[in-house]
């Protein structure tokens, strides 16, 4: 099942540095010796094995956008599935970058009605660096979310009255923190087609290991697709920030030409497992041990309280993530074993 | 007759007390049979020094086991059953077939004392 | 799918009348489940459950051509070190039995007031009750 996405976005907005950090395993400093786009180019993106994502990123320059609108309008507008428009955030032209989002979203209107409008509000990481000195850290910290969450909301906005009859979704990102994985786990997730139906697997699965949580990543990507919560967390952005851990760890891993597969990590209060599930799939399950553990107390000749401790060895929950695999596997329909593979430029 | 002969013929009996007890083979630490006494029916194999040296390694591992020093230990498989007494430095291994009433041979345990004595003084000789 | 509630309660209940602790191994030696008074030792205990149990595999598939261990008991005795005025009881009597339900290891410890007939009798009916659900889950 293929799925166009179009990627759009004055030039030098940072479609290319997101794609390539996303799908192609760059990571954020890497992405300074991108040049600019020329025209549109293509990249298929296997995703979860039977989607494939074809990406069209457009070049922003000028030139190239006046003539997606003109001779090129049927070619690039036709069969949208996704459409993400991505502004840069301290853009000097905010009435002209408007101007093309307006066009771009009539030519959509236009041609495929039934497509899904990002907008991703970019580069909501930049401060002078000089001026970063100056004042201690934390102000700037608490300054700056007040700020970004401000201009934020100003735009966000503006953009969703402006889409009209349209609508559309808003995100602020950067490359250099997990905003960026919080945005494309949004739109993959609109993407894929039973995602439903998995959401509900995954939920049975939770309750009969009895997990706090259970993630699921697109392997390639490590973007969440499907999650289940059993007990409240606190930190709403855990998601993200896992997938960029995680999909950082990797990187470093294959750098070592090896291949990352599994992980645990455990403190005294939770265990967290990290292993390869289907062959387009990681799994994260989350056990707290006061849920392992479980104390009874029974007193012996009405005096003496015995203290029986019982738990689950992390072996137990890897068996239980091999069993929950095979099911899973069924589910997506893996027929093929090809490993998914990102960024092949047609 | 020897003190050995007398020994060997202590353990027939003992073989014979018990129905379904094959063998009787007493070791050393490092797997060396001292005396062997085995009806016909006994497995060969079974009292090759190799497999008794092995035995002699995991009983060692037994007092790992969270209780202290291991002094018996009894294995059941799909027609036999192994018993094992730590009776340090000499261990004694019973071969049976499973139908043999493990009770009556652990019971043989005390009667191992006084040959197990008369065994050092061969040895010590 | 191993629920944990479920198999701890299950293990937990054969905790009674001298039985100190019950686990759930697998032939590698990995802990899967637990449960008792106390758990210092038990990824050591079963770590040396399966090793013995490996080593006895063999001795009974070469020499009794190839017959299969079921499984077996270790009676340990007290340990102590005495300096000639204190003495320090390390280790307590106690009987270690294991036995093989379809293919992971049922380890139960006992004291010593526990007779060998009955705590073979109680890992026998346990086993008997895991051996169904233990199979589905066919651990390898």
């Amino acid at each position: 099942m293929k799925k166009k996405v179009l990627l759009m976005g004055k030039s030098g907005s940072g479609k290319t540095s997101m794609r390539s950090i996303i799908f192609a395993n760059y990571i954020a400093r890497d992405t300074r010796r991108l040049g600019a786009t020329i025209d549109v180019e293509h990249s298929h993106v296997r995703f979860l094995g039977n989607l494939v994502l074809n990406l069209w990123d457009c070049g922003g320059q000028e030139a190239f956008m006046e003539n997606y609108f003109a001779s090129q309008r049927d070619n690039i507008f036709r069969n949208v599935e996704v459409l993400i428009y991505v502004f840069d955030v301290e853009s000097r032209e905010l009435e002209k970058d408007m101007h093309y989002y307006q066009t771009c979203l009539e030519a959509i209107l236009q041609n495929s009605p039934e497509a899904k409008v990002f907008c991703l509000i970019h580069k909501m990481d930049l401060i002078e660096e000089d001026q970063r000195e100056m004042v201690s850290p934390i102000v700037i910290k608490i300054f700056l979310t007040y700020f970004h969450s401000q201009i934020f909301r100003e735009r966000e906005a503006d953009l969703i009255k402006l889409s009209k009859p349209m609508e559309c979704k808003c995100f602020k990102t950067s490359i250099w923190d997990e905003t960026l994985y919080k945005a494309w786990s949004a739109i993959v997730y609109k993407l894929i087609p039973n995602v439903q139906e998995l959401e509900k697997h995954l939920q049975h699965f939770t309750e009969i290991i009895d997990a706090d949580e259970v993630l699921l990543f697109e392997r390639a990507t490590f973007l969440v697709i499907c999650h289940c919560e059993r007990k409240p967390h606190r930190d709403v952005h855990r998601f993200e920030k896992v997938s960029n851990i995680i999909k950082q760890f990797k990187l470093s891993c294959s750098k070592l030409a090896a291949q990352f597969q599994s992980m645990e990590v455990r403190n005294s209060s939770f265990a967290a497992y990290i292993d390869i599930f289907t062959p387009n799939t990681y799994v994260m399950v989350v056990m707290s041990d006061s849920s392992i553990r479980e104390f009874h107390f029974l007193s012996k000749h009405g005096a003496e309280i015995m203290i029986i401790i019982s738990f689950l060895a992390s072996a137990a929950t890897l068996i239980n993530i091999k069993n929950a695999r095979k099911h899973f596997e069924k589910l997506e329909g893996v027929k093929t074993q090809n490993p998914p593979t990102a960024f092949a430029p047609r | 007759m020897s003190t050995l002969d007398t020994l060997r013929r202590d353990l027939l009996t003992l073989i014979h007390s018990v129905k379904g007890l094959q063998a009787i083979v007493i070791t050393d630490r490092d797997g060396v049979a001292l005396i062997k006494v085995n009806s016909e029916l006994a497995p060969e194999l079974s009292m090759r020094p190799a497999f008794l040296a092995s035995t002699v390694v995991t009983s060692e591992q037994c007092s790992k086991l969270g209780s202290g020093k291991c002094k018996a230990i009894t294995c059941f498989y799909e027609n036999y059953q192994v018993v094992h007494f730590n009776k340090n430095p000499l261990l004694i291994t019973l071969i049976a077939s499973i139908n043999a009433n493990t009770g009556m041979i652990k019971a043989l345990e005390t009667q191992f004392e006084p040959i197990l004595t008369d065994l050092k003084k061969v040895v010590n000789a | 799918m191993l629920k944990p509630k479920t198999l701890t309660n299950v293990l937990s209940q054969a905790n009674t009348g001298g039985v100190q602790c019950t686990l759930l191994l697998n032939r590698e030696g990995t802990l899967l489940a637990y449960s008792g008074y106390g758990d210092k030792d038990a990824r050591m205990t079963a770590a040396i459950a399966s090793s013995i149990w490996l080593s006895y595999e063999k001795y009974g598939s070469v020499a009794f051509n190839e017959d299969n261990l079921k499984s077996y008991i270790v009676e340990c005795e007290a340990c102590c070190v005495s300096n000639g005025i204190f003495k320090l009881l390390l280790s307590q009597e106690g009987n270690v039995i294991v036995i093989k339900v379809s293919n992971v290891l049922l380890c139960m410890h006992a004291n010593k007031s526990v007779p060998l007939g009955t705590l073979k009798a109680k890992i026998t009916t346990l086993a008997n009750y895991l051996e169904g659900p233990l199979t589905q889950v066919a651990t390898t």
